[in-house]
């Protein structure tokens, strides 16, 4: 710096590093109007997930549903892809949607799961699903995520 | 160059004075933390969009999960509403208090509901009396000099968009799972609403400029004239998924 104030190299520097931190500090500052915006965005794969069980919930004329007849039989027989295989398809090439679905126990240990690990930030649903024998309650757990 | 004074700012060389520079991020940075302040305190009454996605959501909720409400009489109550209103205008214009369109099943519950809503299982004559456009129009005539569209605003009431406060454009569709608008051989093509593109020099331009979105993925008991798979739980498929629709709500 000379004797008028005036800069060279180093102060320049200095001085844009200032500018710099400024700019970072009022992006960062800004009202997140964003906010609003994700949660509908989970709120939307929250309801596809939880439409998605509603649906293979819906109950038949003996009280019986896809799903909860799916789970006793996969006790019983052990579990099958097919179903939850058409609708990954279906959703990922549709909707650009990834999902992962898994069944717990009444102890809460897994019995099955399909699909790829959910990774954080995937939305889940769930549906408690009564079987008859042995009369107990299994969760079905349904996550997912945009691609 | 551009300062005559010698004794501040920049020189004949282009170079700046520090007390300068300092102002001038002292400046910036008060500017920011002012206007954040400012703006935060107003975002509750400035993000139009907030609303937006909140009534689509709500909207996608009644004609997914709700069966509609006809009022018959003192305190009596249906949701049966798609078996009357083809018939009489007058009395769809009084009796008509919800438009839904889910299944219900007469199941008696309790003294004060005896119908439960079955969400996401669409009834047909429903979506088509709902999708059918001329019908509405002979329910809700246009009116001259409305600022807008009698038709559709009265419809809007029925969905819950009430545009007492504030004017909306809506566009409904039942779509198949690749975003294709599902085709009804009775009525046509599965829409209800604004238009949401225009076509200018050839070109197909999407109208909301901020706009809330909501999708529901439903199912059909029927299909006697709507195109596509019609899901009954006493015969489940092997393959749910080619079942699946997409109710779509746009509202701007």
């Amino acid at each position: 710096m000379d004797g008028r104030g005036q800069m060279y190299t180093l102060e320049a520097l200095l001085a844009s590093l200032i500018i710099f931190g400024v700019v970072i500090f009022a992006i960062n500052a800004s009202p997140q109007f964003g906010t609003e915006t994700k949660e509908f965005t989970t709120l939307q794969l929250k309801k596809y997930a939880d439409d998605i069980l509603e649906i293979l919930d819906l109950e038949n004329s003996t009280h019986k549903s896809l799903l909860s007849q799916w789970v006793e039989n996969g006790i019983t027989y052990g579990f099958t892809d097919t179903i939850w295989k058409n609708i990954e398809q279906n959703l990922k090439n549709n909707m650009s949607i990834l999902m992962h679905v898994e069944v717990l126990d009444p102890d809460g240990k897994v019995v099955y799961s399909y699909g790829p690990n959910p990774p954080e930030g995937a939305v889940s649903s769930f549906r408690v699903v009564p079987v008859s024998s042995p009369p107990y309650a299994y969760e079905v757990r349904l996550y997912l995520w945009y691609v | 160059m551009f300062f005559k004074s010698k004794s501040c700012y920049v020189n004949s060389k282009g170079q700046m004075s520090v007390d300068l520079l300092i102002a001038v991020a002292i400046m910036v940075l008060s500017i920011t933390m002012a206007s954040y302040y400012v703006i935060s305190a107003f975002v509750p009454y400035s993000s139009r969009d907030i609303d937006l996605q909140a009534s689509a959501y709500r909207v996608a909720m009644i004609l997914s999960e709700d069966g509609g409400l006809w009022v018959t009489g003192n305190q009596l109550l249906e949701s049966d509403w798609a078996n009357h209103v083809k018939l009489n205008p007058n009395e769809t214009r009084s009796c008509l208090k919800r438009i839904g369109l889910a299944n219900t099943s007469a199941t008696y519950l309790t003294e004060l509901s005896y119908e439960v809503r079955i969400p996401c299982y669409l009834n047909e004559t429903k979506v088509e009396m709902f999708f059918n456009k001329s019908l509405w129009v002979r329910v809700f005539p246009p009116k001259q000099n409305y600022p807008y569209n009698y038709t559709l605003d009265r419809l809007a009431n029925l969905i819950g968009l009430n545009s007492s406060i504030r004017h909306y454009y809506y566009n409904i569709s039942l779509r198949y799972m690749n975003g294709t608008v599902v085709y009804d051989s009775k009525i046509g093509k599965l829409w209800i609403g604004y238009p949401l593109y225009v076509y200018r020099n050839g070109r197909k331009i999407f109208i909301p400029q901020e706009f809330g979105k909501f999708e529901r993925i439903v199912v059909i008991d029927n299909n006697n004239s709507i195109k596509a798979y019609k899901y009954n739980p006493n015969s489940p498929p092997a393959d749910p998924s080619k079942y699946f629709l997409r109710l779509v709500v746009y509202v701007w």
